[in-house]
C-alpha cells in the first residue's frame, strides 16, 4: 500500500515545484491544482478517506480563489525568482541544511527504526542540543530586532 | 522510512522553497499550501495502523488542511487588495507595511 502513495504524493510535489516556477500564472495554477488533486487521490489509496475528502474540498475553495488572484494581478509572474543577494543565497543554504537534517531526524524516527535512548540533559551531546537551540532563538529574536529597526527608513 | 513519510517531507520542502526563497506573494501563498499538504501527509504517515489509518490521524491531518486552506485563502485576500491598492506583488518592495 505505501508505494503507490509515495509515488502519487512524490508527483504531487514534483506539481508543486512546477507551480512555484512557471512565469505563466495560469500554468502555475493548473500545477497546484494537480498537486493538490494527487494528494487526495494518495489519500484516498492510503485510505485516509477524511483528508482526501478535505483536500478536494480545500481544492474547490482554494484553485477559484486563486483563479480570480490571477487574474486580477495579470497573467504573467514578473517578479524575478531568486534573491542573488548574500540573504538569498543563506536562506538557500540554510533550506539544504534543514532538508537533511529533516531526513536524518525521519530515518531515526520511522517506525521498525531500532530505539535510541535519548541522551540525558547534561550529557555532552545533550549540552549541544541546547546551545543549538538557544542560539536559534537569539537567532530569531536578532531578525525580529533588525526588521522592527528598518522602521524609520 | 516510509515513502509516504519521505514523499511528504518533499512537499514539506517544496513550500518552505516557495515561502523562503520566492518574492511573489502569490507563489508564497502556494508554498504554504504545499506546506499544509506535505504537514497533514506525515501525520497521516505517523497514524498508519494494519486497519488503515487511525482516526485520531486523520482528524488531525484534516485540521491542518482545512486550517492551512483557511490560512492561504486569508492571504490570497490580502495578497489581491494590497495589489490593488500599491500594485506591488514583490514582497520585497512592499516597504510602505513596515512599522
Amino acid at each position: 500500500m505505501d508505494s503507490p502513495v509515495g509515488i502519487v504524493l512524490l508527483v504531487s510535489a514534483v506539481a508543486g515545484i512546477v507551480a512555484l516556477e512557471m512565469k505563466e500564472l495560469k500554468t502555475s495554477l493548473l500545477a497546484v491544482g494537480a498537486a493538490i488533486v494527487l494528494f487526495a487521490i494518495g489519500m484516498f489509496v492510503a485510505r485516509a478517506a477524511e483528508v482526501g475528502i478535505g483536500a478536494l474540498v480545500a481544492a474547490a475553495v482554494v484553485l477559484p480563489l486563486w483563479r480570480k488572484a490571477f487574474a486580477r494581478i495579470g497573467g504573467r509572474d514578473e517578479v524575478p525568482g531568486f534573491d542573488r543577494s548574500g540573504a538569498g543565497v543563506l536562506s538557500g543554504v540554510a533550506l539544504v541544511v534543514f532538508a537533511v537534517v529533516l531526513f536524518v531526524v525521519l530515518g531515526r524516527v520511522a517506525p521498525g527504526a531500532p530505539l535510541v535512548e535519548s541522551e540525558s540533559a547534561g550529557g555532552q551531546v545533550g549540552l549541544l542540543r541546547e546551545l543549538l537551540v538557544v542560539c536559534a532563538a537569539l537567532a530569531a529574536v536578532w531578525a525580529m530586532l533588525r526588521k522592527t529597526g528598518r522602521r524609520d527608513e | 522510512m516510509s515513502t509516504l513519510a519521505v514523499a511528504s517531507s518533499l512537499l514539506i520542502l517544496v513550500g518552505l522553497y516557495g515561502v523562503v526563497l520566492k518574492r511573489n506573494l502569490l507563489k508564497i501563498v502556494i508554498g504554504v499550501e504545499l506546506l499544509a499538504l506535505g504537514v497533514a501527509g506525515l501525520v497521516v504517515d505517523a497514524g498508519v495502523i494494519e486497519a488503515g489509518v487511525a482516526h485520531v490521524s486523520q482528524g488531525v491531518a484534516l485540521i491542518a488542511v482545512v486550517g492551512g486552506s483557511a490560512v492561504v485563502a486569508l492571504m490570497t485576500v490580502t495578497a489581491v487588495r494590497l495589489y490593488e491598492k500599491h500594485k506591488v506583488i514583490d514582497v520585497r518592495e512592499m516597504r510602505r507595511l513596515k512599522g
